[in-house]
């Protein structure tokens, strides 16, 4: 196909090689970058992806497709060279392709050129480049589409201008089919299918969808059919150019056919389409995973799930999730092999579906007092009428949608539900001496574990554990028996599943207010140390774990104004702080863990410590006493002295555990240990992790804790599927590398910070000093040289604080001149190379065009 | 040697030698304009076919259907054997074509155009090389060959326009107002080069200088109102002005030969074989006076011929002094005025006998 080839080389040449291409280049780098970095809100959003540069390209492709198309065909039209082009000898159909592939190479050039985007989010976070990749496959897919479109429209005129201005007007038509008031007013007007169809060819949800970084085959074929549809018209024009068989008219019906085929094509194509796609990100995070499609196939009665879904009108944002729920709720079905039937339904206001709905206990969300409600929500029932509802979808995290899926189904599915022994001190996860459930903080960790296990509550001063436990879960255990401890320790040696978390200080338990010295205390220490140390595993408890890295920021009261401080025995664990390679903790991407110990295997104890959660190298000890209520955050930070090794806070026991009573406390004694302990107990609370706003009541989790107590409830009792599902690794990445450099320049800046605000106090109290040796507040009786100390003092005071406003503002500006450089190298640098190669190459050409001349 | 292996040549044409052939081509636009009525054409190797006609007349529209640029409504044209409208890519191999105007890339240079149009021909490597270089020689442009074409002159750019043509050695070569617009200089340039690409080709030309029919042109077919009104060598057409073989005698007359007008010149003349309508007027001086013997509109060539020696014979056997006599060979304008006027009332082509 040599024609090809050479029409595709000269168009792209051309396309290079005139002004116009590198203008409009430069324009939608500047454009791209600018818009990721302002509108974008790209740091603001503080996540480790491109959302914010892909949000924008539907639009900016709008612009930039039909300016790379216009020139295509028009100018051959308008110069005349189109008739030289068309007696070569190549098929019209070649010359057609040739050019797109050169507008679409070029946009190719366009969207590579934008790399450094990608470049800088590696540097600053930990992105899914499988979907980045995706997404920007996407990106070039709809270029190609709207390219073919302004082909198309380029073919059809000999000015372009028109060319350009009817392309973006079509293309704009696109990009808004599908958005929710557009569709509201199309249902309005037209007929349902119709306005459903037109909906469904929508460009920017197409694109949106991959941006996420899934490939479904129909988008590729709406982005192919796109692409043949606009080439097919660009044909028919061009040939019409030359050829000029047949009336305008009967083109003109042919031309519609192809457009009305293309809505009808796409339209009808997605739910036979749907089931065929690539989930492109590194987690998979939108595929119904094997362990999901296994918990769809485990009912043994039909199991049938009901969604409530209202229409999302003309409310943002909702029809993506309402979309993916449905997805979801369909796919569960497809893969069940008929042990699962999905059933969709539509409340309307006031109609009977929204009385069924409300009477399934579904709780609708309410935009203001005249909106409608909006139900996102499941019903799961099987044949002997148990039933398990999913009451507001719209809390969830979409990552999480499948595990909630998969989890009612799961409940539903299995006849028996580990029974699972919780032993707690701590408010809300354990039972009171009558059986019932405490109040408090560990209310939220509880709930979670009783979805998926039946809780039977433990109590301290119980003669022996319950019958027929499969696990059991021991959270900073307080007043144990003698007995308990003796039948713990059986359990435990015995190899019975144990998941123990012992705490130095537990804040979440401060203990009764009529004792003073524990409430004044930050919380109280968990029993059963002696017991592990025991076993083989050595707990601090004498010093708590600090880690600069890790620490969290509080709210502290500092000099009297509320400020935000990193309180070094509070610890954000990251992924690279959380095992990779146990299931557990695998795909959890964050946990909180609050004044932990250190674990450490007791040498020649026979056990052996898999590091479940660890910190930084940074971390050190905090001594126990330098923690006080309501003590001076900045101060730890201060003393922290690093050690030089990772602690582990959590880890799994591998090997036989010895019991504290000798070999006779035993049962089968030499039984292989399933054991987990964590050097905290805080962690299982939600206060740590979870915040419900006002007005709410879903709590937003910011942490992956409750997780983390599941998944290790589920590693000890056998159960495997779950564990799959759980934590799918979130869509949503931090910029870790960003919030380092934060931590760092905070660090500087604390040094000097906190030497100034000391060197205020002390001016500060030799003031008061002087001032106090003078009677009542006179300076009378102050000597000149006492007054003139004063006023130096005053002097230096005012002097300090201007200093210290200055090193808090330059923190602010460091972080802020960080955030300018990124954008400013990112919408400037790579712009200004291209245009600047642009020149070069222009004038390079200028003077060979005058060297050839003046020869 | 350099040629794609698809390539028509000579050898493919059809067993009458026409490289060149239009069947009965006929275009009706929409709106049911008809711009080609039943255009039958034939160019063999080594001629050089001038159309003429006026504009609007049908010629561009010809040539784009001969190129396969545009469909015929109805009947065939064959480029080197190949029908165009079937195999048009085949039969394209064999054309080099300069459209009306030259049009070309503005912001590539002569060079790069070459070698885009050879690239699409199929040429590769050295030989696009060569072949790009042989045209801009006989084209005579490398000294602009590297400098963009949208600082070239008019005339440059007609001859990149024909470089581009040839640049594949065409066995048919239709140049569309190729000297259009040229300085005396450039036209003459180009018909050079036309004449020596003769040698191998078969060329149609479009034009509306009548000089070039004489110049250029082995033959001439003149297009009115979508018709080839005309079809034959130039001698031929010049043989189509009704006033060819006119006879202006100037004879010196004595006394009694007085009278200027009259009955007295007319029936001097009027039985010699192939004479039409006579006129006298007085000449220049007293004595002299100017007849004009016309032919009969249906005289044959032959009586056309014979009228000067007739004419002249019997003013001497009358005595008359002969002071000049002039024949007229027959005026193109003439009658390529009357050829395309006459389109509308004539049913078919002219045919030269």
């Amino acid at each position: 196909m040599s024609g090809l080839g050479a029409v595709f080389r000269r168009e792209l040449g051309a396309l290079v090689g005139t002004p116009i291409g590198p203008i409009f280049l430069v324009v939608f780098l500047v454009l791209s970058a600018g818009l990721t970095f302002t509108l974008g809100a790209f740091f603001e959003r503080g996540r480790a992806d491109l959302g914010s540069f892909f949000v924008f390209h539907p639009w900016l492709l709008l612009f930039l497709a039909p300016a790379g198309a216009m020139r295509l065909w028009a100018e051959e039209k308008r110069t005349g060279t189109g008739e030289l082009l068309l007696t070569l000898p190549v098929r019209p159909w070649a010359v057609v392709l040739g050019k797109f592939l050169a507008a679409w190479a070029g946009l190719g050039i366009a969207l590579a050129l934008t790399v450094p985007l990608w470049l800088t989010v590696t540097l600053l976070g930990e992105p899914d480049h499988g979907s980045i990749a995706c997404a920007y496959l996407g990106s070039w897919l709809l270029g190609g589409g709207f390219l073919a479109i302004g082909s198309a429209c380029s073919a059809a005129t000999r000015t372009q201008v028109v060319a350009f201005v009817v392309a973006t007007l079509a293309l704009l038509a696109l990009a808004v089919a599908g958005f929710d008031p557009v569709s509201q007013a199309l249902a309005d007007a037209l007929p349902a299918p119709l306005a459903g169809a037109i909906s469904a060819v929508g460009a920017t949800a197409r694109h949106d969808a991959m941006a996420r970084g899934v490939v479904e085959a129909r988008d590729l074929f709406y982005f192919a059919s796109m692409i043949g549809a606009g080439l097919w018209t660009t044909a028919l024009l061009v040939r019409s150019m030359s050829a000029g068989v047949g009336s305008r008219a009967a083109r003109g019906v042919v031309i519609a056919a192809i457009w009305v085929g293309f809505v009808a094509v796409n339209a009808g194509l997605g739910p036979t389409l749907r089931h065929v796609r690539a989930d492109l990100t590194e987690g998979r995070v939108y595929s119904l995973s094997p362990a999901a499609v296994a918990i769809a196939r485990s009912p043994d009665e039909p199991v049938r799930l009901t969604v409530y879904a209202s229409r999302p009108g003309a409310r943002q944002g909702l029809g993506e999730i309402r979309r993916r729920v449905l997805d979801l709720a369909r796919e569960f079905e497809r893969v069940s092999g008929g042990r699962i039937e999905a059933r969709v339904v539509s409340p309307a206001p006031f109609s009977p579906e929204e009385d069924e709905a409300m009477g399934a206990g579904l709780v609708p969300l309410r935009a203001g007092d005249d909106a409608d409600a909006f139900y996102l929500g499941l019903v799961a029932t099987n044949a002997v009428g148990e039933r398990q509802v999913l009451p507001q979808l719209l809390g969830v995290d979409e990552q999480f949608l499948e595990y909630e899926l998969a989890r009612v189904v799961r409940a539903l599915a299995t006849p028996h539900r580990p029974r699972v022994g919780v032993l707690s001190a701590l408010p809300g996860l354990g039972f009171d001496a009558s059986g019932r459930p405490t109040e408090g903080p560990g209310a939220f960790a509880r709930l979670g574990l009783s979805q998926l296990f039946e809780l039977v509550p433990v109590l301290p001063d119980a003669e022996a554990l319950p019958e027929g436990l499969d696990a059991l879960l021991v959270a900073h255990p307080r007043s144990i028996g003698g007995a308990m401890r003796r039948a713990i320790d059986a359990w435990g040696v015995g190899g019975g599943a144990t998941l123990m978390a012992l705490d130095p200080i537990c804040q979440s338990d401060r203990g009764a207010t009529e004792d003073v010295t524990e409430a004044m205390s930050i919380g109280r220490r968990s029993d059963l140390f002696d017991l592990l140390e025991a076993w083989g595993v050595s707990a601090t408890t004498t010093a708590l774990v600090g880690d600069p890295r890790l620490a969290e920021p509080v709210q502290m009261n500092v000099g009297g104004r509320p400020e935000q401080v990193r309180f070094l025995p509070w610890l954000g664990l990251g992924p690279s702080q959380l095992s990779r390679d146990d299931p557990a903790t695998g795909r959890l991407s964050r946990v909180v863990v609050a004044t932990s110990g250190a674990l450490a295997a007791r040498p020649g104890a026979g056990v052996r410590l898999e590091p479940l959660l660890t910190t930084t190298t940074e971390a050190g000890p905090i001594a126990l006493d330098r923690i006080r209520f309501g003590g001076d955050a900045r101060a730890l930070l201060e003393a922290h002295e690093a050690q030089g090794v990772r602690l582990t806070i959590g880890a799994r026991v591998r090997g036989t555990l010895r019991s504290a009573y000798g070999q006779g406390g035993s049962e089968t004694p030499g039984a292989p240990a399933r054991l987990v302990v964590i050097a905290d107990a805080d962690w299982l609370s939600s206060a740590f992790w979870a915040v419900t706003p006002e007005g709410q009541e879903q709590p937003i989790v910011t942490a992956d804790n409750g997780d983390l107590l599941l998944n290790l409830v589920e590693t000890l009792t056998g159960g495997t599927e779950l564990l799959e599902l759980r934590a799918r690794g979130r869509a949503s990445r931090p910029l870790s590398r960003l919030d380092a450099i934060r931590a760092d320049a905070e660090q500087r800046f604390r040094a000097e910070e906190s030497r100034l605000v000391e060197e205020i106090r002390a001016t500060q109290r030799r003031m008061s000093e002087l001032e106090a040796s003078a009677p009542l507040g006179e300076t009378v009786g102050l000597s000149p040289a006492q007054e003139r100390e004063l006023a130096e003092f005053r002097e230096t005071m005012l002097e300090r604080r201007r200093r210290l406003r200055e090193v808090r503002l330059e923190l602010d500006r460091e972080l802020a001149g960080v955030r300018t450089r990124v954008a400013l190298a990112n919408t400037l640098v790579v712009p200004l190379s291209v245009a600047l190669a642009g020149g070069l190459l222009a004038f390079g050409r200028t003077r060979s065009r005058r060297g050839a001349s003046g020869a | 040697m350099h040629d794609a292996p698809d390539t028509p040549s000579k050898r493919d044409a059809a067993g009458d030698g026409a490289m060149i052939e239009a069947r009965a081509l006929t275009r009706r636009f929409s709106g049911g304009v008809l711009a080609v009525d039943a255009l039958s054409l034939s160019v063999r190797t080594g001629e050089v076919v001038g159309l003429l006609g006026p504009n609007g007349a049908g010629k561009s529209t010809t040539i784009r259907m001969l190129t396969g640029y545009l469909a015929p409504t109805a009947g065939s044209s064959r480029l080197a054997g190949v029908d165009v409208q079937r195999e048009p890519v085949r039969a394209q191999r064999a054309l080099g074509y300069l459209p009306e105007g030259s049009p070309l890339y503005a912001e590539m240079t002569p060079r790069a155009i070459l070698r885009f149009v050879a690239s699409v021909r199929g040429l590769r490597g050295r030989a696009r090389t060569s072949a790009v270089d042989r045209a801009i020689a006989r084209a005579r442009i490398a000294s602009v060959a590297d400098r963009a074409v949208e600082t070239l002159s008019k005339g440059y750019r007609r001859r990149v326009g024909l470089a581009q043509a040839i640049v594949h050695e065409p066995p048919v070569l239709i140049l569309d107002e190729p000297t259009d617009g040229l300085d005396p200089n450039q036209k003459r340039a180009v018909r050079a080069l036309v004449a020596e690409l003769r040698e191998q080709a078969a060329v149609i030309i479009s034009t509306h200088l009548l000089e070039e029919v004489g110049t250029l042109c082995t033959r001439t077919g003149v297009i009115a109102r979508g018709r080839l009104v005309f079809d034959g060598s130039p001698e031929q057409l010049h043989a189509l002005d009704p006033a060819r073989g006119t006879v202006t005698l100037t004879v010196r007359t004595t006394a009694d030969d007085a009278p200027v007008r009259g009955e007295r010149w007319r029936g001097l003349f009027a039985d010699l074989a192939g004479a039409g309508a006579i006129d006298s007027e007085a000449g220049p001086e007293a004595s002299l006076v100017r007849v004009t013997i016309r032919p009969k509109p249906d005289a044959s060539e032959r009586e056309r011929t014979a009228l000067a020696p007739l004419a002249s014979a019997r003013a001497r056997e009358r005595g008359l002094a002969i002071e000049s006599l002039a024949v007229e060979p027959g005026r193109l304008d003439e009658v390529f005025r009357q050829l395309t006027e006459r389109a509308n009332a004539t049913p078919g082509p002219e045919r030269a006998a």
